[in-house]
């Protein structure tokens, strides 16, 4: 196994920490647009239910 | 804990529940990432060493998802419980992400420390089937449109799937030794303490991200089938009314 | 116990006449073996090295891939819900509908893999360990096939899902199934370590299917 730089493991260590928080924050971010998403549609019908009324 | 079986009482609940969580998940990534990147590195590693503090707590969290996933699946299946159906369906996306991840990092690290990007090493292999697992989970919970049916069929499925968690690790490290030597163990090197800490510290924040994201999803969950409650009653009473005006039409015609 | 032979007659004989019988499942196994020589070049000695496991992924690929007919005609026509709801346990009912499922997928392999093992050069000595160790393999990937096919009964064109759903499970029977073909083979150490924990595996599966396939299928009802 050949030994690589430190500023090599540096690159590798970045990329980690960037792709864990590509994920973790895709991950948040689609789950609170559907959040939204069905937040908007209940108030949407709720707002209808009460304009009927 | 079964007073939360309502999903109104539970609404209320995670509803003032859910800003300390948040915080809480905050505050923790904030110290725990002050704390990895101040902690001192490995003495073989260096910097590779700051990798252990997301992959270590990935795996974890994937592992762990799985067994609430299942548990929640057993509470919905016993007690007819639907938060717990709930529950289990919103862990496993956020579990399989946390799969992924554990394997990306894996790789990423691999590649400086073995040499390459993909050894079929027991773990990685493990937390790779436990990903397609995951997949398998999800996939029946879109192709049954029944949610209730769904339910009940998703329990099957993760209960066989953790029985068989323990055979496939077995099974898998059996394999490995028997194909190829140990690849690496970093093993001698003692976790300094202050590594340690930072590393405990993103454990919890990590634990404290899947129960903040898992609330979201389950309340996300509630308002969908409740708006789509409300849907299914608006087309009905249309309906209704269609069938009302229809008839009066018909009435009105007849005397002709 | 009569109304299970029956079962069991019937299910293998419908098997059999509908769709090229054992033809299709001894077609299915020697294309697959066909295309290996293709694939990774005719040296002889690299095929008798990945013989054992060619044949075993080929046992669990027909099996896998077969597994949605152990109950869709059953549900199509209505007689599954006879079949449940009359008669004898349900498990033992799903128990004899997984054997019957065996003998016309796995057994036909069996039977030709004296053949299979000429075309990709198995080493000397290793057919009848070959042959045991799948005999005991396949009924435990019957068994989790049966699963599977319960899980998503009520979906068409389940078959992907159903692989998806299954490979999991698969990888211990495979591992083991392989490593005691080896091992007898060559007549390793402890040869037969590696045979019994593949018969505990298949033990194991064959008394969890029943229930979890039982429990499946009422839940899908």
């Amino acid at each position: 196994m050949e030994f690589l730089s430190l500023t090599e493991f540096t690159h590798y260590v970045t990329a980690v920490y960037t792709l864990v928080t590509i994920g973790v924050l895709g991950l948040t971010g689609y789950i609170l647009i559907n959040s939204q998403k069905q937040r908007a549609r209940l108030r949407r019908l709720q707002a209808n239910k009460a304009i009927n009324k | 804990m079964f007073g939360l079986a309502n999903p109104t009482k539970f609404m209320r609940f995670s509803g003032i529940l859910l800003p300390y969580l948040i915080i809480t998940t905050l505050g923790l990534f904030g110290w725990g990432l002050y704390m990895v990147f101040t902690a001192p590195e490995d003495y073989l590693q260096g910097p590779l060493s700051r990798i252990l503090y997301v992959h270590a707590p990935s795996a974890y969290l994937a592992q762990a998802a799985y067994v609430f996933m299942a548990l929640a699946n057993f509470t919905g299946y016993i007690w007819r419980h639907p938060l717990a159906d709930m529950a289990a369906k919103n862990a496993a996306p956020i579990g399989a992400t946390f799969a992924l991840l554990t394997i990306i990092t894996g790789m990423l690290w691999g590649k400086p420390a073995w040499g390459t990007w993909w050894v079929w090493d027991a773990r990685l292999t493990s937390v790779f089937i436990l990903f397609i697992m995951y997949l398998g989970y999800i996939a029946i919970w879109q192709v049954i449109e029944d949610q209730v049916k769904a339910a009940r069929v998703a329990t099957i499925v993760a209960a066989v799937g953790l029985i068989n968690i323990p055979i496939i690790k077995f099974s898998v490290e059996w394999w490995n030794t028997l194909h190829q030597p140990a690849s690496l163990t970093t093993s001698g090197s003692a976790i300094h303490p202050s590594m340690l800490t930072a590393l405990l510290i993103m454990f919890a924040a990590f634990t404290f991200l899947f129960t903040s994201l898992l609330f979201i999803s389950i309340r996300t969950e509630i308002n969908r089938r409740r708006a789509r409650a409300m849907e299914m009653r608006i087309l009905q009473q249309n309906i209704a009314q269609t069938n009302l005006s229809t008839r009066a039409a018909i009435n009105n015609q007849e005397p002709d | 116990m009569k109304p299970l032979l029956a079962l069991f007659k019937r299910d293998i004989s419908l098997f059999f006449r509908s769709g090229g019988g054992a033809g299709q499942a001894i077609g299915f196994y020697l294309v697959v073996v066909i295309l290996f020589p293709f694939g990774v070049g005719p040296e002889l000695n690299l095929l008798a090295r990945i013989s054992i496991g060619v044949l075993w992924v080929v046992l669990l690929l027909a099996i896998l891939l077969s597994a949605e007919r152990i109950f869709a005609d059953d549900l199509e026509d209505g007689s599954l819900t006879l079949l449940l709801t009359a008669g004898p346990l349900p498990e033992m009912v799903i128990l004899v509908k997984l054997l019957a499922h065996w003998v016309s997928i796995a057994l036909p392999l069996l039977v030709i893999t004296p053949l299979l093992g000429l075309l990709l050069n198995l080493p000397a000595g290793g057919l009848w360990p070959l042959v045991l160790c799948m005999f005991i393999g396949s009924l435990g990937l019957c068994a989790l096939a049966t699963i599977g096919a319960s899980i998503l009964v009520s979906i068409r064109r389940a078959n992907q899902i159903i692989s998806l759903l299954i490979l999991p499970l698969y990888i211990p029977t495979l591992i083991f199934g392989v490593s005691a073909t080896t091992d007898l083979t060559f007549q390793l150490d402890q040869p037969y370590t590696a045979l019994l924990i593949l018969t505990a595996i298949s033990l194991i599966s064959l008394i969890i299917a029943p229930f979890a396939a039982a429990q499946a299928l009422k839940a899908n009802a």
